[in-house]
């Protein structure tokens, strides 16, 4: 595996044109290029805020911003875990045709959604800065909910790129074998939304469940990579929320979420190794699935 | 690959055997299911043991009918894939040219598709950079280079995707069907092209049905049949031997 990490090395140069074609592929031929990508999401948080804010009546200030924060690195788990999947079935031709490092194929998608990732969090973050100095100049009122840990971000997407290209190592090779494998990957994306801290906190949790029971299902609960990175990326970003429905604020970033964090980073690097050994033992075999 | 200890534009194969494994019905997970244990690939042989040595500068032109496991040598030299049995050892580096353009993008300009498949074929950008001038003069494509692909004609397309190809320099070029391209003054182009190559002492392995193409720029031909070699030598000798196989005269008795 060694060997194989260092025959990547050489090739960064093709990865960093690839990573380059495809956002140039993605961002070109519309008008708003870059912008359109950010629509999507903004969608979603727009609608989620109208259901919470005014049907449910759970009200929180500022509750789409927690939802969007949350998004960010979800869309880049969902959408770089998609990308990658069917990345080898794209370069199918390519690959029969060609003699690079195989491996360079996911990875060049998930480098990508990570960059996109970095510039859709960054405007975000000029976002928040710029509408709570809108909002002061306004109304009078100092709500500034970014937080000076936002620096420390870097640390929660390093885990998620580590988890996104593990998890894009195993399903890339799955999907070029069996096309099925992309329809449940899908479907599974679906599933695990919902089972990370996107469009609730995870306090919430504890709160229905007081005791030792709760506290056993919180731990279960962070044990998932994408709920603890999800959540240390919320809490390093914004600041403790009143939660919906409840008189309850959500906790800062703590010792327990940077613990949780810890896990997450341990548990998605050895995801990442498991995955490019995987990967690095088939991947001469690939271009022979025509 | 362990082609450290060759010289370069060396290849040698000793054994060489490839079996290809076809799952029947493969690509659903309902078959895999319904199948279960009991199934058995289906196994295609393309090659059957192959010994073959070629020195630097060779130009070796390989025959034989359609599955005598011409491509699939090819591909094993281009380090496409690996061989399910045997050695096999080149020396420096291998542009595989089994198709012109292997990584092309309709939505990207030209001079963006030649750096990505310039560099698919193993130069760095740099040397991309150096060479933008000539590939794009040899391509004769001045004038669109910087709209996006999907405005060429197919022609333009395999003469851009050719030119990168004679201008990366690896030791051995292996080259599938695709020696002349384009019109017949491109195609001149192309062959005197190859000449420079072969005079610079780069080694090429391709396979053509064009007998003249063959004669032309083989130095040496090589008849596989049922993926093994058949017969070996100079050119004119091999060709006609085939060309009377083919022909349905009863070579030998």
């Amino acid at each position: 595996m060694v060997s194989e990490f260092k025959d990547l090395l050489k090739y960064r140069e093709l990865l960093t044109i690839l990573v380059v074609r495809d956002l140039k592929v993605r961002y070109k031929n519309s008008v708003l290029g870059f912008g359109w990508s950010l629509l999507n999401p903004l969608v979603q948080v727009l609608v989620i805020t109208v259901v919470f804010k005014f049907l449910m009546r759970g009200g929180t200030a500022n509750y789409s911003a927690y939802v969007f924060c949350a998004m960010l690195p979800w869309l880049f788990f969902s959408v770089g875990t998609m990308d990658a999947a069917n990345s080898l079935v794209m370069y199918r031709e390519v690959m029969r045709k060609t003699s690079f490092p195989r491996e360079l194929i996911p990875l060049a998608y998930v480098v990508a959604n990570l960059i996109h990732f970095t510039l859709s969090t960054l405007v975000f973050l000029v976002y928040m800065a710029v509408g709570s100095i809108v909002w002061w100049r306004v109304t009078g009122i100092w709500d500034f909910a970014l937080q000076p840990t936002v620096l420390l971000l870097p640390i929660p997407m390093f885990g998620m790129l580590l988890l996104v290209a593990g998890v894009s190592f195993f399903v890339s090779v799955w999907t070029l074998y069996y096309t099925d494998v992309l329809y449940l990957t899908d479907s599974l994306l679906k599933v695990l939304m919902w089972l990370a801290p996107v469009m609730y906190f995870p306090e919430v949790l504890r709160e229905r469940m007081p005791g030792l029971r709760g506290e056993l299902v919180y731990f279960l609960y962070m044990l998932d990579p994408l709920a603890s990175f999800i959540t240390a990326f919320r809490k390093l970003t914004l600041a403790p929320a009143k939660m919906p429905g409840s008189e309850l604020i959500t906790q800062p970033m703590g010792g327990e979420e940077w613990f949780y964090l810890g896990i997450g980073i341990l548990t998605s690097g050895t995801l990442a190794m498991a995955g490019y050994c995987f990967f690095c033992k088939r991947k001469w075999k690939l271009a022979e699935r025509a | 690959m362990a082609g450290s200890e060759l010289r370069n534009g060396v290849i040698e194969a000793r054994g060489l055997h490839k079996i290809f494994e076809l799952p029947f019905q493969y690509g659903t997970l309902k078959a895999l299911v319904i199948s279960g244990a009991n199934r058995k690939p289906e196994v295609v042989h393309a090659l059957r043991g192959v010994d073959l040595t070629v020195a630097a500068g060779e130009a070796v032109a390989l025959l034989g009918r359609n599955g005598s496991g011409k491509s699939t040598l090819l591909s094993l030299v281009g380090h496409i894939y690996e061989p399910t049995e045997g050695d096999l050892t080149v020396g420096g580096r291998v542009a595989p040219l089994l198709e012109l353009g292997a990584g092309f993008h309709p939505d990207l300009t030209g001079v963006e598709n030649i750096e990505l498949n310039g560099v698919i074929l193993g130069l760095t950008r740099k040397q991309v950079a150096e060479r933008l001038d000539a590939i794009i003069e040899f391509a004769e494509l001045r004038e669109k280079i910087g709209v996006p692909l999907r405005t060429y004609s197919s022609g333009m397309q395999t003469r851009l995707g050719f030119s990168v190809a004679v201008h990366t320099d690896a030791d051995i070029l292996v080259v599938d069907e695709v020696l002349a391209v384009g019109d017949e003054a491109f195609q001149e182009k192309c062959f005197a092209r190859i000449e420079e190559l072969k005079r610079s002492g780069r080694t090429i392995l391709f396979v053509s049905h064009e007998m003249t193409d063959v004669l032309r720029v083989a130095t040496r031909v090589v008849w596989l049949k049922d993926g093994r070699v058949h017969m070996d030598g100079a050119p004119e000798p091999v060709v006609q031997r085939y060309l009377e196989e083919a022909h349905g005269q009863p070579a030998a008795p």
